[in-house]
């Protein structure tokens, strides 16, 4: 072959190099993520704002308590009953499962929603479809009570 | 032969030179061209942290937020923020703040606008580069108190321009409490440009009043349009804000929702009226009605006039008075308040 | 000799030519490629603006002092009037433009989880919706719902829908 008919088959060469390795570069580069910044915010809102809603809201036939005092109630132990004939720990249980089955089952979110004293023995325990293991994005909100306090926890996970 | 030879490499000279000179161009209008969109792209990076600053105050108030941002010229203007030739336009912005934010650092503050129920945040920005200079009486106290400790303020009770310095701040403002704004411009500040200094006498007390705006022409400053006030957080405005324009178009837009949050409280006045058994607080409630139409009636007008009249503003406040103490009625017959 | 040299010269020209020539397509080749990957990237951004500014949107709706609850001139966080709600859905269907600044595309709905009842209440606070959005998030914002006239908070739900064109 003449030299300048090698010259040119390098060239080519060259070329098919150059394009393969721009078309895996790109290929990777265009597989990039998206982030996502908006998760973050939703999950903490919805953690924070799912407790602090629970325990304004009025509890229905109950001398218009909020969920708060009857969670002092069940804690302190000096149920009252609401008109239902329920105490105020089993009321706070059903109000709980009825407002998360609505709400966070629905919406297809796990989470897990407890209420304790003493971790061993929570008076309200909610899961649905938390692994141990799995990322969660957590919120606290304690209730002072004569005795101890209370902690109402609530696990979002990812 | 040798004419050929000689014509062959002058050929080639030229021919290179075109050549190259074609390439250059080429790349330059690529460089010049990419160079545009990064500016522009930079621009409007610079705009949204604008835009999420603005958001951010409909939601938070009472909050004073110093930020560090980069070092871009921001113009703002009656329902508009510009970054070189990018732009936002809102419908109904409300932003009091100089023209134009030079330097890395702002501070941005808001406050309520509870004239006499919460109807919107004002917010404030400011550059830590430009200086403020309060003189007068104890509604100077509440001013100075209110304003962020991070500005460059100065305050005094009795006005001595002697005790004015220049710190090289490109813009400085004078607000006068209660006292006259003088004729002459003090001499530390004299050789600033006339647009980099301004006046403005505040007259009333801290319910309303009327604001007077000056500026400077030469060594001497003349009054170039006179608004009012209702409330603190619209006197504070008229300190920030960069001239009675910027001033007039804001509050129209808090006019504009303060009429349509007191269409609201009319609504629920009515439901109240509609759905209470007792007649006391049907009474209360039929009494404040007059009242909260006087207020969005006024509003009305202030949010579409090329300046905040004092006549609507005593009207608004003589009707909010007479609210609180329904409201207050309503409390005391243990009635739902009106808000 | 003569025939030869003018050969020599034109194929010297030819191979400048097409270096050249070769050059500006390796240029535009990689131009290409660039462009692609640029508008990669701007589309990522656009999808990051997009979620920012519907958080933005949500934190407007939840403080709207249209709907939220206040006592006394102390506004309540996380809480919506509901004697406040109809008059408010009423005076912003009557000012759709100061509203879409506020709010832009979307919708947002408001409904009460409990007390239960038969009838499941709900609200159409604000509707905006655009056919064909380029990007659609919804957030679920747990909310009190206060009665003024019965003084009870009851437990609903905010759901708003930001679309971006």
């Amino acid at each position: 072959m003449k030299k300048g008919q090698m010259e040119i088959i390098g060239l080519a060469i060259v070329i098919i190099i150059i394009l393969i390795g721009l078309a895996i570069a790109v290929r990777f580069m265009t597989f990039k993520n998206p982030e996502n910044t908006r998760a973050g915010f939703v999950s903490a809102e919805l953690a924070s704002n799912t407790i602090n809603t629970f325990l304004e809201t009025t509890a229905e036939n109950c001398l218009k308590s909020k969920m708060k005092d009857l969670i002092q109630d069940c804690a302190e132990g000096t149920e009252r009953i609401c008109g239902n004939g329920q105490g105020a720990c089993a009321f706070v249980r059903s109000a709980a499962d009825e407002i998360f089955t609505k709400t966070f089952r629905k919406w297809k979110t796990n989470y897990k929603f407890l209420i304790y004293s003493d971790p061993n023995h929570p008076f309200v325990n909610l899961e649905s479809g938390c692994a141990a293991s799995q990322e969660k994005v957590s919120d606290t909100f304690f209730i002072p009570v004569t005795a101890a306090t209370v902690y109402v926890k609530l696990d979002i996970c990812k | 032969m040798k004419n050929k030879k000689a014509f062959e490499i002058q050929f080639n000279w030229i021919f290179v030179l075109i050549a190259g000179a074609a390439i250059l161009i080429f790349f330059s209008s690529v460089i010049i061209k990419q160079k545009g969109i990064t500016q522009s792209s930079t621009n409007i990076e610079m705009l949204k942290q604008m835009e999420n600053i603005v958001s951010g105050a409909g939601v938070s108030t009472g909050t004073i937020v110093p930020l560090n941002i980069p070092n871009f010229d921001i113009k703002i203007s009656c329902n508009k923020i510009s970054v070189g030739y990018s732009s936002i336009q809102y419908q109904s912005m409300v932003l009091f703040a100089p023209l134009s934010i030079k330097g890395g650092r702002i501070i941005t503050q808001t406050l309520a606008f509870n004239e006499p129920y919460r109807s919107a945040n004002l917010l404030f920005i400011t550059s830590v580069q430009a200086k403020y200079i309060l003189i007068g009486d104890a509604l100077m106290t509440e001013a100075n108190k209110t304003l962020p400790s991070e500005l460059d303020k100065e305050a005094f009770n009795i006005y001595d321009p002697s005790k004015i310095r220049n710190t090289n701040n490109y813009r400085a403002k004078l607000v006068f409490f209660n006292a006259n704004v003088p004729s002459e411009v003090p001499s530390s500040l004299a050789k600033m440009q006339d647009s980099g200094v301004m006046a403005i006498k505040v007259t009333g007390r801290i319910e309303k009043g009327t604001v007077d705006f000056y500026k400077k022409s030469g060594n001497a400053f003349t009054l170039s349009e006179s608004s009012a006030y209702l409330g603190k957080s619209s006197m504070i405005a008229a300190i920030y804000a960069e001239n009675p324009e910027m001033y007039n178009c804001n509050m129209n837009n808090v006019f504009s929702r303060n009429r349509l949050v007191t269409q609201v409280y009319q609504g629920k006045a009515r439901n109240l009226m509609a759905n209470t058994a007792r007649p006391d607080c049907r009474q209360v409630y039929s009494d404040s009605l007059p009242y909260l139409n006087r207020i969005e009636s006024s509003s009305s007008r202030l949010s579409q006039a090329q300046r905040i009249d004092i006549s609507d503003i005593n009207d608004i406040s003589s009707a909010s008075i007479s609210l609180e103490s329904q409201n207050a009625e309503a409390q005391k017959l243990s009635c739902p308040m009106i808000y | 000799m003569n025939k030869k040299l003018e050969k020599k010269s034109q194929i010297q020209m030819f191979e400048t030519i097409s270096v050249l020539f070769i050059f500006f397509i390796l240029i535009g080749i990689g131009a290409i490629f660039y462009v692609r990957v640029y508008k990669s990237n701007l589309d990522i951004t656009k999808y990051g603006y997009s979620q920012s500014k519907s958080v933005a949107i949500a934190q407007r709706a939840m403080f709207l002092p249209e709907l939220q609850c206040s006592k006394n001139k102390i506004t309540t966080d996380n809480c919506i009037d509901l004697l406040k709600l109809e008059a408010a859905i009423s005076v912003i269907n009557s000012n759709e433009i100061h509203y879409y600044d506020l709010l832009e595309f979307g919708e947002i709905n408001l409904t009460q989880v409990y007390p239960s009842s038969a009838s499941a209440p709900k609200w159409a606070v604000y509707s905006r919706k655009i056919e064909r959005p380029a990007s659609s998030f919804l957030t679920f914002v747990p909310i009190s719902l206060y009665d003024p006239a019965a003084d009870t908070y009851g437990y609903g739900v905010l759901s708003i829908e930001t679309q971006s064109k």
